[in-house]
């Protein structure tokens, strides 16, 4: 008895458990997903990008794929009233079991982010399968275009973008953001979060263009379809995408929220600008930078104290005049470097307290962290008193490298 | 009714010793029975026990003035033929002048005090004793007239001369192995720890066999308790035959239902004297080159001779590497199945990705393909193992290139199957015991059926079950997982990490338990430097 018992449990062992047990090649691995909506609807569009290695003849003994252009997946398209209904409803049309664990970022179309996304965001935080680290991402396009545009050098298109938004975290100009930055912004005194916007642009056709008038007869090259980029910010105040910062915009807002470093400063070289046909523009990179913003609050005003700190290496002079040996010359640079600096940051949060009305950089939270009794009296009222805030911009830029030469080799003096 | 109710299972009754075993029927009556004073009665006698045996032989001699007949017995092939003639013979037959009485009782003492010329001379008073002494290879030396007979040794067995190991090479070293003479391999360990104190006893185990074993151990240094308990387990085999220390291995464990090995074996001299040396009792075995060591602890099974000759620091770097691949020959195939079939998310998406196209087309499932291949590998290897030398080598290129290749361009199996399968081959080989090695062989098994059924959490069960047991055992009373439970700080000098000599300052202290003041071998603060200039 006791050993029918036994073998009896270890049968049940080979019975149990295989409930979600799928073969690989059974799944349909959801790399990307893009979320549409039209106005005045209430049903949502779901585009996924599903990675499908052997769909187009590839090479199956090493699982490499040939024939690096075609990419390696399928876009499929699905509606519901809700974005788990979507979902649901891939599996209509799917032969495979779609894996939502793999889905590297989630891209927002323009009708839905300014339809507002709160419907969206539960099931986002609520579903098993959503990563906290998964991107986030809105487009002025739809989500649909996004996710069905080939990415040159890569076979699965999303997994590009998310090696884009990777790479910004060491060295860009736009803050990627995952779920939980996005959410915790969202979720913080100023109810205002942001994202990286993508958009497709022509870029070769420009190019194209620009240099077919310079050298005026049509240039012998092929028409390209159009790039993804990703070099905006959207920004979003309570779930709503109330507007979108531009290329320089965006810059200094990454300067202002996280730090500058990374990044670069470009600007014209004053005295010798125009002498003789160089464009003079010099540029620094910015090995390491710090922004500390610190709010005061006085009888009648509040104040924000921004700090902002540079290291640079000079990169390039465009010029051949600067005197890079000289001391002075260097401190010219450093103030002007700090100059340039100073007045793209007063745009930015111009257009954050008079344009947008949306307090993107967080002086909500720090005015919390520093004064939180005075805080509670104006929570309710920040978004009136948003604007008002007054700014105090320092900044102090610092040139500690010239790279390989010292003096612009193009100049008439030797370099001793 | 209570499935797992557990009831005092019925005693089978025990056959009690007091019957004897079918092979000792008909010696009995004989072995105890005294040898004759007629020499021709005792001739008949050994004739009758000896009958059909071909190799048999004897001599019958007159020695002396008197005439007085001598007759000597032995079987050709296990004894000396050159010492018979030269030494023995020629003794014999030089008592010309001396004075033998007629029928005198003392012409033995005579032949044995005065005039025989070899070393090792015994009295026997039985048949029984005769012929035990001419079946080990002694010559068996009767005089008229009296009832007691010589036994001399002349014991020259055609052997193996001693050679390399085969089973644990070393790059650095000693390259001597034991071989299958039992004198040969005492020698050997002798030879390397040369104190009386190395004790060595001896045992003759089994009815038919009479396979002499014998114990070595340091007295002053191996703990007396286990000594008396390898002695009292050894002592209570009683068998027809022990052809191999494995007979002897199996009978005196502590746990007999597992499938880890509790008593180590090696063929190498070195490894044997080590362990003699920090407190082991070897155990010798007639007949193998393989001797037992006990008390074994698992880590043991894990280190090997040349661990000790190396760099301590390589030493231990390569320590590390094999409980890493100890743990890919567990663990490999089982966690690919339970990653891939269960918990997709772990895996990075490009591999995921290649995996997918790798598997595309793939007509079993996974858990099939994987043991598919692994019984396939372990047909190879018994194959490779059995097969002559000749024909070993066409069946790896068959089994490598046929199953490995075809199979995969065939589309019967997974690419990344095979890689598992040929990834979890090598990692246990990276297990210098053999014998460990054949425990984690078919624990994969397990590991692959409970990954295949409850993912990654079946296989954590059936770790916890394993680790459970391992924890559990005990080889002479020494826990088997020493020393990581019960956790000995000292002891860890020599597990997972081996210090250098100079370190090594005392004893394993579970093998030399209870000799407390006796642990210490070896001067402390040994370790090297520079002389000092300021001095």
């Amino acid at each position: 008895m006791r050993k029918l018992a036994l073998i009896m449990v270890c049968i049940s062992l080979l019975l149990t458990g295989c409930w979600d047990y799928h073969e690989v090649d059974h799944l349909a691995p959801v790399i990307a997903m893009g979320l549409d909506r039209i106005p005045e609807s209430k049903i949502i569009h779901l585009t996924v990008q599903i990675a499908s290695p052997e769909g187009k003849g590839g090479n199956k003994q090493t699982g490499e794929q040939a024939g690096g252009g075609g990419g390696v997946y399928t876009v499929m398209n699905s509606e519901g009233k809700s974005l788990s209904e979507a979902i649901r409803n891939l599996n209509t049309q799917s032969t495979r079991v779609v894996l939502l664990s793999h889905c590297k970022l989630v891209v927002l179309g323009k009708g839905l982010a300014e339809t507002g996304i709160g419907e969206i965001i539960d099931d986002i935080k609520r579903a098993r399968e959503s990563r906290r680290t998964n991107w986030i991402i809105t487009t002025d396009k739809t989500a649909k275009e996004i996710l069905e545009k080939d990415i040159v050098l890569e076979q699965v298109p999303a997994r590009g973008l998310d090696f884009i938004l990777q790479n910004f975290n060491q060295k860009g100009r736009v803050l990627a953001m995952n779920f939980n930055d996005f959410f915790a912004r969202l979720n913080g005194d100023s109810h205002v979060s942001f994202t990286p916007l993508a958009q497709l642009e022509d870029i070769d056709k420009e190019v194209t263009n620009k240099l077919e008038k310079a050298v005026s007869r049509p240039l012998d090259s092929q028409e390209k379809p159009k790039t993804l980029t990703i070099g905006k910010t959207a920004i979003f105040n309570n779930l709503r995408m109330v507007g979108v910062l531009n290329e320089d915009d965006t810059r200094a807002h990454k300067w202002l929220v996280e730090s500058p470093k990374g990044s670069s400063i470009t600007f014209a070289y004053a005295p010798q600008a125009q002498s003789n046909g160089d464009k003079g523009e010099i540029m620094l990179d910015i090995t390491e930078g710090k922004t500390i913003i610190t709010p005061q609050i006085s009888e009648d005003r509040i104040t924000m104290n921004i700090a902002v700190t540079i290291k640079s290496a000079l990169h390039e002079t465009g010029t051949s005049g600067v005197k890079v040996r000289d001391p002075k010359e260097i401190e010219q640079l450093q103030r002007q470097a700090a100059e340039t600096v100073k007045l793209q940051l007063e745009h930015t949060i111009n257009t954050a307290q008079k344009e947008l009305k949306s307090d993107y950089v967080g002086f909500a939270e720090d005015l919390h962290n520093y004064y939180p009794v005075e805080w509670k009296q104006i929570r309710d009222n920040w978004v009136n008193i948003f604007p008002t805030v007054d700014c105090q911009i320092s900044c102090d830029v610092e040139i500690l490298s010239t790279g390989m030469i010292s003096n612009p080799t193009l100049g008439s003096e030797s370099e001793e | 009714m209570l499935p797992f109710r557990s009831r005092k299972r019925k005693k089978a009754p025990e056959p009690g010793l007091t019957q004897p075993l079918a092979a000792e029927v008909n010696q009995t009556n004989q072995e105890n029975s005294p040898l004759s004073r007629s020499l021709a009665e005792n001739l008949t006698t050994f004739q009758t026990m000896f009958a059909n045996c071909t190799d048999f032989a004897y001599r019958e001699l007159k020695i002396g003035q008197e005439q007085i007949p001598v007759l000597l017995l032995f079987v050709n092939g296990i004894t000396d033929e050159q010492t018979i003639n030269e030494d023995v013979l020629k003794s014999l037959v030089n008592i010309r002048c001396s004075t033998l009485e007629a029928s005198g009782s003392n012409n033995l003492d005579m032949v044995k005090n005065v005039f025989m010329e070899i070393g090792n001379i015994a009295e026997m008073t039985t048949t029984g004793e005769a012929s035990d002494a001419i079946l080990t290879g002694s010559v068996a030396l009767l005089v008229e007239g009296t009832a007691r007979a010589l036994k001399i040794r002349t014991k020259g067995i055609q052997g193996r001369a001693i050679s390399e190991t085969v089973t644990e090479g070393v790059v650095r070293g000693p390259r001597e192995g034991f071989n299958e003479s039992l004198r040969t391999n005492t020698a050997l360990v002798r030879r390397r720890i040369k104190t009386p104190n190395l004790k060595m006893e001896k045992f003759v185990l089994g009815r038919v066999t009479k396979t002499e074993v014998n114990i070595a151990y340091l007295e002053g240094t191996a703990n007396p308790k286990v000594v008396a308990e390898v002695k009292k387990r050894i002592s209570l085999i009683d068998v027809d035959s022990i052809l191999e220390s494995a007979y002897i291995e199996e009978m005196i464990e502590d746990e007999p239902f597992t499938v880890f090995p509790q008593i180590d074996h090696s063929e190498r001299p070195d490894k044997i004297a080590a362990g003699i040396l920090q407190g082991q009792v070897a155990i010798f075995t007639d007949g193998t080159p393989f001797v037992l060591i006990v008390p074994t602890m698992m880590f043991q099974f894990l280190q090997s001779s040349e661990d000790y000759y190396d760099r301590s620091i390589y030493a231990t770097a390569v320590r590390v590497v094999r409980f890493f691949f100890l743990n890919l020959a567990l663990l490999l195939p089982a966690l690919y199945i339970a990653v891939t079939t269960f918990h997709r998310e772990l895996l990075p998406t490009s591999l995921l990705i290649s995996i997918t196209a790798a598997r595309a087309g793939a007509p079993f499932p996974t858990i099939i393909e994987v043991l598919f291949m692994e019984i396939t590998f372990e047909a190879l290897r018994e194959a490779g193992i059995r097969l002559p030398k000749p024909v070993g080598q066409a069946v790896s290129i068959v089994g490598g290139l046929v199953i490995g290749q075809a199979a995969v361009q065939a589309n019967m199996v997974s690419p990344t199957t095979v890689i598992i399968v040929a990834l979890t081959g090598i990692s246990s080989f990276g297990i210098p015991s053999y014998s460990f090695a054949l425990a984690i062989r078919i624990l994969r098994f397990a590991m692959i059926v409970l990954a295949a059924t409850l993912g990654l959490f079946g296989m954590l069960l059936g770790l916890l079950v394993m680790q459970a047991h391992l924890v559990s055992l005990r080889s002479f009373g020494v826990p088997y997982f020493a020393p990581i439970a019960p956790f000995n700080l000292k002891d860890m000098k020599d597990s997972v990490m081996r210090l250098p000599w100079w370190a090594m300052g005392e004893r394993p202290r579970l093998i030399a338990k209870n000799n407390n003041n006796n642990r210490q071998r070896q001067k402390f603060f040994l370790k090297p430097a520079p002389p000092d200039e300021n001095r």
